[in-house]
């Protein structure tokens, strides 16, 4: 099974081959290194497949076809091979295509084959040396762990080392489980031939002339064994491939695959791209139907064939040159192969062998470079924030409403703080209902339980504040010209200018109550939830329209679509000029009804669908709705909860939130391939995600009784935290929002925590140090300041002195819809 | 000899009791990784040290008492059950190719010039080249097939289910071709290397035949080799058992290991540190006794082993 089949001639010394002679062409013939022609041949072919695959393939490898109709008749899926004249292999369960997909599938396995061979070849070379060099106990210790390593069969040591590793660590976990005792056939052999070395004259004579032990071994030892390296590397490859199809078939492929619901409680494991061993792995449906477990192990067979032929025949090309210093037979006869033979394949041949240690030590660099650059790319799969497109605030503003802005991204183009330093703590009497919001001058905007209106500069400093009419609802927006529009509990909506002067207050013609608070288009239009229905408020206070969204109490802003067509709420969609439903056929919106689906807006100025655990990226085009690939994790079976947030970040990241009472949160974050960038799992549970930076650093609150109140921020692809801040006890997160340098987070105690000095701020947020929070610590001396619920209303100073760093857009495209994409941003 | 066997004897109980602990270590600290891994589980998973832990089931243990397992069942007699099962596979497997693999091994050396022939060389490298799931599905595929254009609408031999009958047929095919051809191929070439040698010779001038020479003297030279490959290919086939066991549902020790290992199963007993260590000792028992009956054997036909 595992290990190098297939050299036991030359593993027992014995040499089965005869030497050329002369004779006629039949004898020539039989001469030939077939073993090598062939096995070169295959091989050959495998890589061309591994490098052009791709293009060669017919169909859509991930092209799905439930049903077909032939001759009239329609037919259902797995198609067999030559059943359909554009499917010659055949199809999956799935109705894809089987031979698209193998011609896709080769070049994942054999960059993970590749990776494992060399890595398995060098530990078996460098620890072989080791082994057949060292004498006394050192050595018999040695042969002893050689001995063990080889008994435990590597299946077992390979299932054991990639469940410990997780095979949705991908191909390090693979790495791992087939390295951990994989070396152990390559080192017994070059071993043997080490100590076969070791008593030769000419090494006693080395050793005689005073050259040290790693002398010896390296001008004398390694060039005698450095020819044998190639046909190890074959007979890894090909032992390589034939432990991952195993593994494959036992379910355990590179990322582990997706486990979609096709109905309630039923999943099916699938995957994104094909990769042989996973399309092993999800072949096994029914036995009756075997084609599809032929058709890929037959591909596979054919590929362990061509590279055991490639090391046999590189064997028996040593096996002749090592007993008579023949150089080589003609692989082709006739002229064309005395040309090649001299002219190729010999001079090739001698440089092989000329530089094997060079060329060894360039096999390892690009080894090493290229794991190096496996694992950075797996490590962060995010775009710099320098390439990517986002959306932009109207107005500019820091944090516009209570998810940054009108579509509910979270993200922003700021870094956050880099640790947990406490400014300043603002504490209100009687408690918040919601903020902050942040201006474009870094100023806040608080609503408070005794109804009113606060303004408070960036040093935490008082600016204004105004009286409510009516008690409000949700967190306050800011619109484009710096108004200030709080939403109430009669349905109604005020605004008030960025002075703090009441301009006007909506007033709803029913009674249905605001249930959020609102959100602002770019042209001035405001949008918030009443109960079940969105109203529309145009900029001067008249209402626009108010739509049903779907029954139940809607206590979360809508969103607008990127560019301001359309308004979701949830499941809801309709066009936010006049509320009327859009007809979105072709999203599987009524099949998942009991998924929790929800529309949302990324930061990308893309479109999204969720349901369930899975995010469909749309569009609307004059043909209908146009659906991209899904996209979505290996959730588990068990997964029953759909995320409680999601969103998008400019580079086409996708985050799915999950956080509950009786669950922990976990933040994953995906790829537009499926592929899992990073899978965050703090130890809380009723957490949210408040707000998402330029970096992709998330900050997460958290108001769990049992861990208590605390807010964090990680880094992709850490499980720890880069700062914990402790907010103490007792307190529900409201929310949160970020700015550069600092995190203001908000509690229904009344409290308001500015984590950060924000020195990007303005120079009014350029606070002094009054107390430095170390991580997972109490709040240290803080300076709180209290306002006294009695205290009068007043409009102070706007908060001139401040110059706020926005992002600077270096060009601006305006598109037909009426909202800007700012491309390149710079940083002040 | 005696120093061999005194040697094992000691090693015996310690090798077991290193691969008990690892088994149970390994299933106790990774389950709740795993379990962290999923995201609708409840709860931290801290994990504390294995050493009480592993003292209160080492004393069940030095009871006879192995355990129970979530389910319920005790782990003894699951596993006594599981290995009856696998036993019999394991047995005609081995049986099979030990007994085709000499054959083969023999019927493929040629005298003049020593070689082995090319027929067989074909068969090795075809034989390597396949996966035993690959060998076990291409005998369903064929059974499939002469259940659609046989003489009658029933398989030759079932590839479902257990039974010390027709059932074994398939699953031990699926079990020998590796372990048979790597015996063939072990005593092809090394007879074929010993026809080359001097004594060879001699032994024709005295007038023996060919063929007795082979039988007498070579293979007696190199039975030493091909008791270390049968011994090998014992092993190769325990951990093949995982896989031809869950291709035919074979209800032996291979796919309980399988139920314990192998995450995308689901299983209960995934990960349950007594069922591990339990499996892994057997595991390591069965490698120590044939690894000291192979070193009996070796030192026994070949004397130049004893010293």
């Amino acid at each position: 099974m595992a290990g190098i089949q297939g050299i036991s001639a030359q593993n027992t010394g014995t040499v089965v081959d005869n030497l050329p002679h002369s004779g006629g062409f039949l004898h020539s013939f039989r001469q030939m290194n077939w073993p090598l022609i062939m096995g070169g041949f295959i091989s050959l072919f495998i890589l061309l497949i591994a490098i052009w695959g791709p293009r060669w393939a017919p169909q859509d490898p991930m092209q799905e076809n439930y049903a077909l109709t032939i001759d009239g008749r329609i037919v259902s899926p797995p198609y067999a091979p030559l059943a359909l004249p554009d499917y010659p292999l055949g199809t999956d369960q799935f109705g894809r295509d089987m031979l698209s997909r193998i011609l896709w599938g080769v070049r994942p396995t054999l960059i993970i084959v590749g990776i494992v061979a060399v890595t398995r070849l060098i530990l078996g070379v460098l620890l072989g040396f080791l082994i057949g060099w060292s004498t006394g106990v050192k050595g018999k210790i040695l042969d002893t762990i050689l001995f063990i390593a080889l008994s435990i069969p590597i299946l077992i040591v390979a299932l054991m080392g990639i469940t410990a590793i997780g095979v949705e660590k991908g191909i390090w976990a693979f790495v791992f489980g087939l390295a951990l005792t994989g070396w152990a056939e390559t080192a017994r052999i070059i071993s043997t031939q080490t100590r076969g070395l070791r008593g030769q004259v000419f090494i006693e004579a080395a050793q005689a002339l005073g050259a040290s032990g790693w002398r010896v071994l390296y001008k004398h030892v390694i060039p005698q064994i450095s020819p044998l390296v190639w046909m190890l590397l074959a007979f890894e490859v090909s032992a390589t491939i034939f432990v991952i199809s195993e593994l494959g078939f036992l379910g355990y492929f590179m990322g582990g695959g997706v486990w979609i619901e096709v109905s309630d409680f039923v999943s099916v494991n699938t995957t994104g791209l094909p990769e042989l061993g996973q399309m092993l792995s999800t072949a096994l449906v029914s036995l009756v139907k075997p084609l599809g477990l032929i058709v890929i192990g037959t591909f596979i067979f054919l590929t362990i064939l061509g590279f055991n032929l490639l090391g046999e025949g590189l064997r028996i090309q040593h096996v002749r040159k090592l007993r008579s210093g023949y150089r080589g037979r003609q692989l082709i006869g006739g002229k064309a192969g005395e040309w090649l033979e001299e002219n190729i394949s010999q001079p090739a041949s001698d440089f092989f062998e000329a530089h094997t240690r060079e060329l060894g030590m360039a096999a390892l660099f690009i080894l090493i470079l290229g794991g190096w650059t496996m694992w950075w790319n797996g490590r962060s799969q995010v775009t710099p924030a320098s390439e990517q497109q986002w959306l932009s605030v109207p107005g500019g503003h820091l944090w516009a409403t209570m998810h940054h802005d009108a579509q509910g991204t979270r993200w922003t183009p700021a870094d956050g703080p880099k640790d947990a330093s406490i400014a300043w703590i603002y504490s209100v009497e009687g408690g918040l209902v919601g903020g902050p919001v942040v201006s474009s001058e870094g100023n806040l905007y608080l609503t408070t339980v005794d109804q009113r209106l606060i303004a408070l500069d960036a040093s935490g400093q008082d600016v204004w504040q105004a009286n409510l009419q009516e008690h409000p609802v949700g967190w306050p927006a800011l619109g484009p010209g710096g108004e200030i529009y709080v939403a109430d509990a009669k349905g109604g909506l005020s605004a008030y200018d960025s002075f703090g002067k009441f301009l006007w207050r909506f007033t709803p013609q029913n009674g249905r109550e605001a249930t959020s608070g609102p959100i602002v288009a770019s042209n001035g239009t405001i949008y918030y939830t009443r109960l079940d229905s969105i109203q529309a408020v145009s900029p001067e206070g008249e209402a626009l329209w108010l739509a049903f969204a779907y029954d139940g109490y809607l206590d979360k802003p809508p969103v607008l679509s990127a560019g301001e067509a359309y308004i979701f709420l949830d499941a809801a969609a309709l066009a936010a000029s006049n509320g009327a439903r859009l007809a979105l056929r072709g999203l599987p919106l009524e099949e998942m009804q009991f998924s929790l689906p929800a529309f949302f807006t990324g930061a990308n100025l893309k479109s999204y669908l969720r349901t369930s655990h899975e995010v469909y990226g749309w569009v609307l085009t004059e043909d209908g709705v146009k659906v991209d690939p899904v996209i979505t994790w290996n959730y588990e079976n068990q997964a029953i909860v759909p995320p409680y947030d999601q969103g998008a970040t400019p580079g086409d990241t996708i985050w799915l939130f999950y956080s509950g009472e009786y669950f922990d949160t976990r933040l994953v974050w995906l790829d537009n391939t499926s592929k899992i960038i990073d899978n965050l799992r703090p130890p809380d549970r009723q957490s949210k995600l408040i707000a998402i930076d330029r970096q992709s650093r998330s900050y997460v609150c958290s108001d769990n009784f049992n861990v208590g109140v605390n807010c964090k921020a990680y880094e992709i692809g850490s499980q720890t935290p880069l700062w914990e801040y402790e907010l103490g006890d007792g307190a529900n997160i409201l929310g949160g929002a970020l700015v550069p340098n600092r995190l203001y987070v908000s509690t229904d105690t009344g409290m308001l925590y500015a984590i950060g000095f924000g020195d990007d701020i303005g120079k009014s947020a350029q606070s002094q140090p009054i107390g430095t929070q170390i991580m997972s610590a109490r709040p240290g001396p803080v300076e709180t300041m209290t306002l006294p619920a009695s205290m009068p209303t007043a409009t102070a100073e706007s908060g001139s002195d401040i110059e706020p760093v926005i992002p600077t857009p270096t060009s601006v495209v305006e598109n037909t819809a009426g909202y800007y994409l700012f491309m390149p941003v710079v940083y002040r | 000899m005696l120093r061999y066997i005194l040697q094992r004897i000691i090693i015996f109980p310690l090798a077991l009791l290193i691969a008990n602990f690892v088994g149970y270590a390994y299933a106790y600290y990774i389950s709740p990784i795993q379990l962290a891994r999923n995201p609708y589980t409840f709860g931290n998973f801290s994990i504390s040290p294995v050493f009480p832990q592993y003292f209160e089931y080492l004393k069940g243990v030095l009871q006879f008492d192995f355990g129970v397992l979530p389910q319920g069942g005790s782990i003894l007699e699951i596993i006594v059950r599981a290995g009856i099962a696998s036993l019999w596979l394991l047995a005609l497997a081995l049986l099979a190719s030990i007994g085709l693999g000499l054959v083969l091994g023999f019927s493929a050396v040629r005298i003049a010039p020593p070689k082995v022939s090319s027929w067989l060389t074909g068969m090795i490298t075809i034989g390597l080249a396949s996966p035993s799931y690959y060998i076990g599905i291409v005998l369903i595929a064929l059974s499939i097939v002469y259940v659609i254009w046989g003489p009658d609408a029933t398989p030759l031999f079932p590839f479902q289910g257990y039974g010390i009958d027709a059932h074994l047929v398939l699953p031990t095919l699926a079990l020998m071709v590796l372990p048979t051809v790597k015996i063939a191929q072990i005593t092809s070439t090394m007879l074929a290397g010993e026809m080359d040698k001097q004594y060879v010779v001699a032994a024709r001038s005295f007038g023996h035949t060919m063929q007795a020479i082979r039988k007498r003297l070579a293979f007696r030279n190199v039975l030493a080799a091909v008791i270390i490959t049968i011994v090998a290919s014992l092993r190769l086939m325990i951990a093949e058992l995982i896989i031809v066991e869950r291709l035919f549902d074979w209800p032996g020790i291979g796919r309980l290991f399988s139920s314990t290992l192998v995450l995308t199963n689901r299983s209960d007993i995934f990960l349950f540190p007594p069922l591990l260590a339990a499996l892994l000792t057997i595991l390591a028992a069965v490698f120590l006794l044939s690894d000291f009956f192979a070193g009996i054997l070796v030192r026994y036909y070949d004397p130049r082993q004893s010293g």
